[in-house]
């Protein structure tokens, strides 16, 4: 399945994020970030699904919270960074 | 025991802080340090507190900060504002939760606005003493021996204005009397979580405004891991090492237990002071009482034919729990005149019966 990993240092914004979202009706969970996204360790991811990253980057970058990292991931497992 | 020492800490706590601590110590992880079901259960739990004091005080869930109590967030925003020699404006019923951290810093203090209820006069006086030359100003919302209600609003005007950090000690206000970070402009608001906000003990808030913030304790954050620095970011700059997971959670649940019963807190207290200020015997002591706008909960008294110390003696043996001496400000009792001897102070909560502010009453006036 594809998705969507808005990557977080702080986990109180990772927690705003996702509070927003599901505000919004998106469904989101909020997971320990893979090394693969972290810059600096230990940070906090959202996932949602594929069909709602778009919208899920506009709600967030609309109410100023700003993530640090995007990730899509393909039903392949594999993960790439992705520009959102 | 009839409780009326709630100035200190209040008690009872409402039902459902208790309950809210005991499933946070059978349930929660360490807030912020996995993601395993406990560790999501406890991060649910403060991230649902933040929210709570962010709304309740005109703030944003990642400019509150959890502390060990109202010291611990005063003791942040002095250290972050105040070094050796800068002038600091502090009101004259300050703390020594307020004075020591001054002092300790090394501060240039100029202590303002003595005259107990007077709020023209405590205004005017900050307005006199701001000068370019003022690092940062320094005020109780509420004095925890007088009960004296300072007039914050219009010091943070002014503060604003002349673009003078506010630190804002909220130890007795927080909870009981309407305050926003927002409109208020503050630098820093501090609060205890276990006064009027009937959290436990070991619990504070404080919230950050407009700054960067110093932290006074490095360590673990759960974030940045990779960096020898604390995190430049809030609230994890401000939170080393394992947080209170149970205290936030019982801080939630009386965070929540007083946005729902704000109405009636204020009735009810109001109406146990008013029996106070109008029942006790003024003959047999001096009461340091004012209008309700100007007095919050806490009404310090002087018997006239006793020593503080022996007359809070004879309450504790007849089971009354009230506090006597100075209460940790010497500069309010110097300021109000009280400091040689003290005074002895009665603080109410919500959960203060009538019944047994008639009983003090009839204790006191029947002494002889």
């Amino acid at each position: 399945m594809h998705e969507y990993l808005f990557v977080f240092q702080s986990l109180t914004k990772a927690q705003k994020a996702i509070t927003l979202l599901r505000n919004h009706g998106i469904v989101a969970s909020l997971v320990h970030a893979p090394e693969l996204a972290q810059r600096s360790g230990c940070g906090y991811g959202i996932k949602v699904k594929g069909a709602a990253g778009h919208q899920s980057a506009a709600i967030l970058r609309a109410a100023d919270v700003r993530y640090d990292r995007v990730f899509f991931s393909k039903q392949d497992g594999r993960a790439e960074e992705n520009g959102l | 025991m009839i409780y009326l020492d709630n100035a200190a800490t209040t008690l009872p706590k409402p039902p459902e802080v208790l309950q809210a601590v005991n499933r946070a110590l059978i349930n929660a992880g360490s807030l912020g340090r996995g993601s395993h079901a406990a560790s999501v259960y406890a991060s649910e739990i403060a991230y649902r507190c933040r929210s709570a004091a962010a709304s309740m005080f005109g703030a944003a869930p990642e400019q509150v900060i959890f502390t060990f109590n109202a010291t611990h967030g005063l003791n942040i925003a002095i250290k972050t504002l105040v070094s050796k020699g800068d002038r600091v404006v502090i009101s004259g019923f300050e703390h020594n939760a307020v004075l020591r951290p001054l002092v300790a810093v090394g501060a240039d203090i100029v202590v303002v606005g003595r005259k107990l209820f007077d709020p023209d006069d405590t205004f005017a006086s900050f307005r006199a003493a701001i000068t370019k030359e003022t690092k940062a100003v320094i005020c109780t919302h509420v004095s925890n021996v007088f009960g004296y209600i300072l007039p914050i609003e219009k010091i943070a005007k002014l503060c604003m204005k002349e673009r003078i950090p506010l630190v804002i000690d909220a130890s007795q206000s927080a909870g009981t009397i309407p305050l926003s970070l927002r409109d208020l402009g503050a630098a820093f608001i501090a609060m205890p979580g276990h006064k009027a906000l009937f959290g436990p003990q070991g619990t504070g808030v404080l919230l950050c405004g407009d700054v960067e913030p110093l932290p006074i304790l490095e360590g673990g954050t759960g974030s940045v891991s990779r960096s020898t620095e604390m995190p430049d970011f809030l609230p994890d700059r401000l939170e080393a090492g394992t947080q209170n997971t149970p205290g936030i959670a019982g801080l939630l649940a009386g965070i929540e237990y007083v946005a729902e019963n704000h109405s009636f807190i204020n009735k009810h207290e109001y109406e146990l002071m008013t029996c106070l200020k109008k029942e006790i015997d003024r003959v047999k002591y001096d009461l340091y009482a004012a209008d309700h706008r100007i007095q919050s909960g806490v009404l310090s008294v002087v018997p006239k034919e006793h020593s503080c110390e022996s007359f809070a003696a004879k309450l504790a043996d007849a089971g009354f729990a009230v506090r006597f001496g100075l209460h940790c400000a010497p500069l309010a009792h110097i300021s109000a005149g009280t400091d040689k001897n003290g005074t002895i102070r009665i603080s109410v909560s919500a959960f203060t019966k009538m019944d047994d502010i008639e009983k003090l009453i009839s204790f006191m006036n029947s002494e002889k």
